[in-house]
C-alpha cells in the first residue's frame, strides 16, 4: 500500500448555529496520509484553522472504533461515507484518492436539528427509548440468571438487533427521514427475549407513538436505512415492528 | 486526612451483610425529598443514576456525550466476571475474591474485593432481566469463557461488545427513570468544579457545551462515576473525551486521590502509525489464544516481509521466556515482553513500535474458517484500520493505555474524604489493586452503581443530617466565578499552539517516555522537570479561538488538557515515591535478575493516597495501610 | 410510578393517528386497488375472443342484481381509493417535512428503486388516468361517437367503442403512458404492502421481493397489448 500523501478538496457544511443560514464551504488539505482516519485528516484541517484564526469544524466523535455511536456525518451523499458497514471514524483516507471532492453534510432530519456545522440533536431517539425501550424490572430481585433457558439461535437474533449503536444513519439515509429501523431494532431485540414479553404491547405503541411526535417520517420501505446501517440492522427489524404495530392495536388487553 | 476506610468488623464473608443491617435507612416517603447528583453514565454512573431514582431519590445526571448511551463503558469488549460457577469448573466467590486480590498484586482491599465477588452474581441476574443478550449455548444456558489468563471459565460475554449491551442495559433502566420524570438527564453538559458546603459535597458547576452557559446545581450528595484518566497519556484506548477533570477538580477541592501510578497498558492494540493520530484501539486479547507473538531475530530482518523470514530465524519471545503460559502471560508480563523486543531493535513497524501477532500457525491447524468464525469481527476491524489482511499476514501489535486502577479514594461505603462525594467505577480506586484483571471493571462498575451506592448513600443522608442549600450560597457563586475565571484566562493568552500540541507532548514525549510501561528514578526526576516547563509554556502559548458563551470545541479540550498537565505531576510523583515494581507499575531498579517485577510489601502495601496542599505546593502523601487477612501474600510467577 | 407519561392511543384511533397505521390503511386500500386492476385486466383480455364475449361479459356484469353489484362494487372502490389518496397524501407531506432541508450534494441511494421514489407522481398520473378513463369509457364524455354504439343485440359495444378509441394514437399513448406509470407504482407498492403488514419477513422475504415487480409486469403487459394490438392492426373490425 502507498504512503503517498494525498491531496483532497473538501466542501463542508458550515452553519453557526441551529437557525443560522448554512452554506457549502470548500477546503484543501494536501498532505493526506492514506493511513490517517476520516477525522483525524479533520482534525488535520481544525488545526490548520486554528492557525488561521478560523471557526473550526465541529463535528460530533467520542470513541473513534465504531461503537459509541456518536460521529455522524454524510460523506458524498452516504451517511458514514462509502465503506459498508463502517462508522465515519472507522472510515480511513485509503478508501479515497488523491485529488477527489468530498463532501460534508450533517445528518438532515426535521427530527434532528443542526446544533453547529456537522452536530445535530439526535436526543429524540434518547426520547423513544424513554417511552418504552426497556425491561421495567426494578434493580435487585431477579431471578437467577439460568432460571430462564434461552434458545441459542434467539439468544443470537436478539443480539444482532441489539448491536444499534443508536448513530442515526438510518434516519439520514431515508429519503424519509423515518427511524423506524431504529425503534425497530429495539422492538426486534426485546421481542425476541421472553424478558421483553410481558410489555410487548404497550412498548410498540408507546414507541410508535413517540416516533411520530418527534417528527420523523414514514417508512415507504425504501431499505436505504439498512443498508447504510454501519451495524447492518436487517430490515427484518422494520417487519418485526410492523406487526408487533398491528398486532397491539388489535388486541384488547392492557 | 483522614482515612478511616470504614471496614466492618467480622468474617470477610460476613461483612457486606453485616453492613447492610447497620448502615441508617431513608424513610422511604422522604426519599423523594433529597437530591442526588450523578455525574457519569456509564456503567457506574448510569445504574446509580436509575438505580437510585427507582428508589425515590431525586437524580439529576450528567454526561459530555449526546446521550447516556455513548459513555465510554460502551467500548469495552471481552467480557464481565462472575462467580456463577455455572461450568462448574471450580469457581467461587472466594475464588474470584482470592484471583482478584492476587492479580492486583496485592493493593488492593481485602474487604472491598469480597464483597465485589460477592455481588457479581447478582450483577449477571439483573442484567439477564433486563433483556441483556449475554452469549449462550444450544441449551439455552449461559456461555462462559476464560478471559486474561483466569483457570476458570468465569467470563460472561456478549460477542465482542459486552460493554456495549451492559451499558444499554443500564441506559435502558435509566431512560426508563427519565421518561418517568424521576430523572432528570442532562446531556452535553461537563462538570468543571464540586461545590463544598461546610466541609460536604453539595453540588457541582457545569458548562453547557452548546451554548456555554455556566450553571450550578445543588444537592444533598454528589456522585462522580467519570471514569478514568487514561487520556493524560494522549494516545490511549480511551475515547477522546474521557478526561480528568471532574477527579481532578474534586482533589483540588479536598478528596484524596490514591494511586496514581497505577494505570493498565493492554498489550494488544493496533500501534501508532503517524503523529496526525488521535487514539489507539485494543484488540480483544482473547486474540492471544491463537495468535502467537514474534519478532524477528535479527534486526536486520525486521523490514523484509514477515512471511520470509523462516522459522528459525523468528523469536517467540513470550514462548521462550514463559513456557508454561506463553502467549498468554498477563497483561503487563506481555506488554514488558513487547517493549523490551523494540527496545532491542527489533520493531517490525518502521518509524513506530510493533511486534507481530501471528495466526499462520492456527489457520493451518485449524483452518481459515474456523479462524474466521472466533475472531471474524475482530480481524475485520483490524483490516479497516490498518488497511491489511490479517489471514495473510501477522498483524502488528503493540502495548496502549488503556485503564487507570488508581482513582480518587474511597471508604467502604464509597465515599470519597470529602462527606458527601461518593466515587464509582474506573474514578474511584477501591478494587484493582495495582493491576486490573481482564472483564473485572465492568463487574466494579455494575457493582459500585447497582448494589453498593444504592446502600451506602442512604446511610450518608440518613446520618449527615446537612440542611437544605440551594445554589444561591456564596459557596456556588465562588464556584462559578473561579469557573468563569479559569475559561477567561484560556481564551486570553492568545499563543500560537494548538491544544493537541500540549496534550501530545505531555502525553507522548513525557508521560509515556518517562512514566509508561517501564519507569525509573532518573527518568521520573526528569518529567517531573518537564511537567511543570510544559504547563508553563501553556499558559503562555496557546491558542483558544472563539469566547466561552457558545459551542467551542478549543476551549473544552483546552480545559482538559489544562488539568491533565496539573494531574500528570501527581502521577510521577506516585511513581517515584512507590519504590517497588507491582502489577501496571514497574520500577526498572525493582526487578528480579531475570526482570520480572519485585515488589516490596514490607514497605509499599499501602494506598498512596494524595493530599492537595495549594498550587505550587507540594502534595501530602497519606497511606492506607493494607492487612491481609485471607490473601496470603505471594510472589506472581509466570516463568 | 414508571408508567410513562404520554401513553398511545389503541385500536382503530390509535391506527389512524400513527404512520404505521395509515400505512396499515394504504396496504389494505391498496391491495382492493391491485386485486380490480389484476382482474380488470385479466376480463379485458376478452377483447381477442371478439365483440360477443367482451359484450356480453360487460352487458352481464352491468345487469348482475339488477346494477347493485357494480354500484355497489364502485362505491368501495371510490372509498378505496379515496381513503389510499387521503393517506398517501398525509404521509408525503409528513415525509417532506420530515427532512426540511436536502442534502446539498445530493442523497447517495443504494438499494432502493426508482419506482419507490416517484411513488407520489406515479400516483397522480394513475389518478390522473382513471378519471379521463372513466369520462372515455364509462361516461363517454371524451369521445361520445366511440361511447354511444350499441351491438347487433342492442348492447353496449364495448369492444367496437375500445378498437376504434385505440386506433388514434393519441388516445393509445395516453393509455400506454398511464400504464407505465401505473407499472411502476405496482413494482414498488405490491411487495411495499406485504412489507407494510409485515409480511415480507424471513424466507418469504426474497420471494416477496419478486411479487411486486412480477405483477406490475404481468399488468404492464396485458394491458398495452391492447392499444398494440390496434394500433399494428391484429385487431381490427
Ligand atoms: C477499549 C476498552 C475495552 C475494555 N474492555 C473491558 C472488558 O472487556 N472488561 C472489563 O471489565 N473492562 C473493560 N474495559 C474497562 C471498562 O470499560 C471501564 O473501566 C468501565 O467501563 C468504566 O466505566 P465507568 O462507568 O466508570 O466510566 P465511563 O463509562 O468512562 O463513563 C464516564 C462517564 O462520565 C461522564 N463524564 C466524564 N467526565 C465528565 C465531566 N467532566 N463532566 C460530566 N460528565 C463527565 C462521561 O460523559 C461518561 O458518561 C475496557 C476499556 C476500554 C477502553
Ligand atoms: C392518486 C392516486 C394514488 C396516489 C397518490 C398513490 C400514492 C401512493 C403512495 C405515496 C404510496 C406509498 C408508497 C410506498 O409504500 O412506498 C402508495 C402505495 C400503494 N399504492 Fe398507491 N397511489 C395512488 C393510486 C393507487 C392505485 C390506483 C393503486 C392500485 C392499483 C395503488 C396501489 C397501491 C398499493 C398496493 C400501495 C402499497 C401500500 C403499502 O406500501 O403499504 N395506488 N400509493
Ligand atoms: C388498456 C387498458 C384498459 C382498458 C382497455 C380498459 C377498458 C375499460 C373499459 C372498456 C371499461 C368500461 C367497462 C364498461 O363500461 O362496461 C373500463 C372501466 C374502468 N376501468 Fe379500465 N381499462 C384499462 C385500464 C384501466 C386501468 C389501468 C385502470 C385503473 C388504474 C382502469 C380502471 C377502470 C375503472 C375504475 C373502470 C370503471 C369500472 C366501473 O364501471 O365501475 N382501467 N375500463
Ligand atoms: S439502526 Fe443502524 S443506522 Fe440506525 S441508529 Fe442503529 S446502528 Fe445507527
Ligand atoms: S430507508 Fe426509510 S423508507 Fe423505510 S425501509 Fe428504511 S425507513
Ligand atoms: S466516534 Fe464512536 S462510533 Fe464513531
Amino acid at each position: 500500500m502507498s504512503d503517498e500523501k494525498m491531496k483532497i478538496t473538501l466542501h463542508v457544511w458550515r452553519q453557526k448555529g441551529p437557525s443560522a443560514p448554512g452554506e457549502l464551504k470548500t477546503y484543501k488539505v494536501d498532505n493526506v496520509n492514506p493511513h490517517m482516519s476520516f477525522l483525524e485528516m479533520l482534525d488535520v484541517l481544525n488545526e490548520e484553522l486554528l492557525q488561521k484564526n478560523e471557526d473550526p469544524i465541529a463535528f460530533d466523535h467520542d470513541c473513534r472504533e465504531g461503537i459509541c455511536g456518536m460521529c455522524s456525518m454524510v460523506v458524498n451523499g452516504r451517511p458514514h461515507g462509502p465503506r459498508k458497514a463502517t462508522t465515519t471514524c472507522q472510515l480511513h483516507m485509503r478508501s479515497f484518492k488523491s485529488g477527489d471532492e468530498i463532501y460534508i453534510e450533517p445528518w438532515r432530519a426535521k427530527a434532528f436539528p443542526i446544533i453547529k456545522d456537522l452536530m445535530v440533536d439526535r436526543s429524540a431517539f434518547d426520547r423513544i427509548i424513554a417511552s418504552g425501550g426497556y425491561v421495567a424490572v426494578h434493580t435487585g430481585g431477579a431471578p437467577d440468571a439460568n432460571a430462564l433457558p434461552i434458545g441459542k439461535k434467539d439468544a443470537d437474533e436478539a443480539f444482532d438487533y441489539a448491536a444499534c449503536i443508536g448513530c442515526g444513519a438510518c434516519v439520514a439515509a431515508c429519503p424519509n427521514a423515518s427511524a423506524m429501523l431504529f425503534v425497530g431494532a429495539k422492538v426486534a431485540h426485546l421481542g425476541k427475549l421472553p424478558q421483553g414479553e410481558v410489555e410487548r404491547r404497550s412498548r410498540v405503541l408507546n414507541m410508535v407513538h413517540t416516533m411520530d411526535t418527534e417528527g420523523f417520517g414514514a417508512c415507504t420501505n425504501h431499505g436505504e436505512c439498512s443498508a447504510s446501517c454501519p451495524k447492518e440492522i436487517p430490515l427484518e427489524a422494520i417487519m418485526t415492528l410492523n406487526r408487533d404495530y398491528a398486532r397491539a392495536s388489535f388486541s384488547g388487553d392492557e | 486526612m483522614e482515612l478511616n476506610a470504614r471496614i466492618p468488623a467480622g468474617p470477610i464473608s460476613e461483612k457486606w451483610d453485616k453492613h447492610r443491617f447497620e448502615l441508617k435507612l431513608v424513610n422511604p416517603a422522604n426519599k423523594r425529598k433529597f437530591k442526588i447528583i450523578v455525574v457519569g453514565s456509564g456503567l457506574a454512573g448510569g445504574s446509580a443514576a436509575a438505580t437510585l431514582a427507582e428508589l425515590g431519590y431525586d437524580v439529576d445526571c450528567f454526561c459530555f456525550q449526546d446521550s447516556p448511551r455513548r459513555a465510554h463503558s460502551i467500548a469495552a469488549q471481552g467480557g464481565i466476571n462472575a462467580a456463577k460457577n455455572y461450568p462448574n469448573d471450580g469457581d467461587s466467590i472466594y475464588r474470584l475474591f482470592y484471583d482478584t486480590v492476587k492479580g492486583g498484586d496485592y493493593r488492593a482491599r481485602e474487604a472491598n474485593v469480597y464483597r465485589l465477588a460477592q455481588i457479581s452474581n447478582n450483577i449477571i441476574d439483573q442484567c439477564v432481566a433486563q433483556g441483556v443478550p449475554f452469549a449462550r449455548e444450544y441449551g439455552g444456558m449461559l456461555a462462559n469463557r476464560s478471559f486474561g489468563g483466569a483457570q476458570v471459565s468465569r467470563t460472561f460475554y456478549a460477542r465482542g461488545q459486552t460493554g456495549q449491551q451492559l451499558l444499554l442495559g443500564a441506559y435502558s433502566a435509566l431512560e426508563r427513570m427519565i421518561g418517568a420524570g424521576k430523572v432528570k438527564m442532562h446531556p452535553r453538559t461537563e462538570m468543571l468544579d464540586l461545590v463544598l458546603v461546610d466541609g460536604h459535597a453539595r453540588g457541582i458547576v457545569t458548562r453547557n457545551l452548546i451554548t456555554g452557559a455556566i450553571e450550578s446545581w445543588a444537592a444533598d450528595a454528589v456522585i462522580l462515576a467519570t471514569g478514568g484518566y487514561g487520556n493524560v497519556f494522549y494516545l490511549s484506548t480511551n475515547a477522546m473525551g474521557s478526561n480528568v477533570t471532574a477527579s481532578y477538580r474534586c482533589y483540588k477541592r479536598g478528596a484524596g486521590f490514591a494511586n496514581p501510578c497505577f494505570t493498565q497498558i493492554h498489550p494488544t492494540c493496533i500501534p501508532v502509525s503517524g503523529d496526525y493520530q488521535s487514539k489507539l484501539t485494543l484488540m480483544s486479547e482473547s486474540l492471544r489464544n491463537d495468535g502467537r507473538v514474534w519478532v524477528p531475530k535479527k534486526a536486520e530482518d525486521c523490514r523484509k516481509r514477515p512471511r520470509e523470514i523462516p522459522e528459525e530465524d523468528r523469536d517467540y519471545y513470550l514462548e521462550r521466556k514463559y513456557p508454561a503460559f506463553g502467549n498468554l502471560v498477563p497483561r503487563d508480563v506481555a506488554s514488558r515482553a513487547a517493549k523490551e523486543a523494540v527496545d532491542s531493535g527489533r520493531s517490525v513497524l518502521a518509524g513506530s513500535p510493533a511486534v507481530y501477532l501471528d495466526f499462520g500457525n492456527a489457520i493451518r491447524r485449524d483452518g481459515e474458517d474456523a479462524i474466521r468464525d472466533r475472531y471474524g469481527n475482530l480481524f475485520d476491524m483490524y483490516e479497516r484500520i490498518s488497511g491489511e489482511n490479517p489471514y495473510e499476514t501477522p498483524m502488528r501489535i503493540y502495548p496502549a493505555v488503556h485503564y487507570t486502577m488508581g482513582g480518587l479514594w474511597v471508604d467502604y461505603n464509597l465515599m470519597s474524604t470529602i462527606p458527601g462525594l461518593h466515587v464509582l467505577g474506573e474514578a474511584n480506586f477501591s478494587d484493582h489493586g495495582a493491576n486490573r484483571l481482564g472483564a473485572s471493571a465492568l463487574m466494579q462498575g455494575l457493582a459500585d452503581g447497582y448494589f453498593v451506592i444504592p446502600y451506602t448513600i442512604g446511610h450518608y443522608l440518613a446520618t449527615a443530617k446537612q440542611p437544605k442549600v440551594s445554589t444561591d450560597h456564596a459557596a456556588f457563586k465562588a464556584a462559578e466565578e473561579a469557573v468563569k475565571g479559569r475559561l477567561k484566562r484560556l481564551l486570553s493568552v492568545g499563543g500560537d499552539k494548538s491544544v493537541d500540541y500540549f496534550h501530545r507532548t505531555l502525553g507522548v514525549d513525557i508521560l509515556w517516555e518517562y512514566c509508561g510501561m517501564a519507569r525509573n528514578e532518573a527518568g521520573l526526576k526528569k518529567a517531573l522537570q518537564l511537567i511543570p516547563e510544559l504547563r508553563e509554556r501553556f499558559w503562555k502559548e496557546i491558542r483558544v479561538p472563539g469566547s466561552a458563551s457558545e459551542l467551542n470545541i478549543w476551549l473544552e479540550k483546552a480545559g482538559r488538557v489544562a488539568d491533565f498537565l496539573e494531574f500528570a505531576e501527581i502521577l510521577c510523583l506516585d511513581a517515584l515515591n512507590r519504590e517497588e515494581s507491582c502489577g501496571g507499575h514497574f520500577r526498572e531498579e525493582h526487578q528480579t535478575a531475570d526482570g520480572e517485577a519485585k515488589r516490596d510489601d514490607h514497605k509499599f502495601a499501602y494506598g498512596a493516597v494524595w493530599e492537595y496542599k495549594g498550587d505550587n505546593q507540594a502534595p501530602a502523601l497519606n497511606k492506607e495501610q493494607l492487612s491481609f487477612e485471607y490473601v496470603k501474600l505471594a510472589t506472581r510467577n509466570y516463568a | 410510578m414508571s408508567a410513562p407519561k404520554k401513553t398511545a392511543k389503541r385500536g382503530l384511533a390509535g391506527l389512524m393517528d400513527s404512520t404505521i397505521g395509515a400505512k396499515i390503511l394504504m396496504a389494505l386500500t391498496g391491495f382492493v386497488l391491485v386485486g380490480f386492476v389484476v382482474q380488470h385486466m385479466v376480463m379485458n383480455l376478452q377483447l381477442y375472443a371478439g365483440p360477443e364475449a367482451l359484450n356480453s361479459y360487460a352487458h352481464n356484469l352491468k345487469h348482475m342484481m339488477g346494477g347493485g353489484f357494480v354500484w355497489g362494487g364502485r362505491a368501495f372502490l371510490l372509498a378505496c381509493i379515496a381513503i389510499h389518496i387521503q393517506m398517501a397524501m398525509k404521509l408525503t407531506n409528513r415525509n417532506r417535512d420530515a427532512r426540511p432541508q436536502r442534502y446539498a450534494a445530493g442523497q447517495r441511494t443504494q438499494v432502493t428503486s426508482y419506482a419507490a421514489q416517484f411513488m407520489a407522481l406515479t400516483g397522480v398520473v394513475i389518478l390522473l388516468f382513471v378519471i379521463y378513463h372513466l369520462l372515455h369509457f364509462t361516461g363517454g364524455v371524451v369521445q361520445p361517437d366511440n361511447f354511444h354504439v350499441l351491438d347487433a343485440e342492442g348492447r353496449h359495444d364495448v369492444w367496437r367503442m375500445v378498437v376504434t378509441s385505440f386506433k388514434d394514437p393519441a388516445t393509445s399513448i395516453a393509455y400506454i403512458v398511464a400504464n407505465i406509470a401505473l407499472a411502476f407504482h405496482l413494482s414498488h407498492s405490491v411487495t411495499s404492502m406485504f412489507a407494510t403488514l409485515g409480511l415480507q419477513s424471513g424466507r418469504y422475504r426474497p420471494i416477496l421481493a419478486k411479487v411486486g415487480p412480477a405483477i406490475a409486469a404481468f399488468v404492464l403487459l396485458g394491458n398495452l397489448s391492447f392499444p398494440i394490438s390496434v394500433l399494428a392492426g391484429l385487431v381490427h373490425i
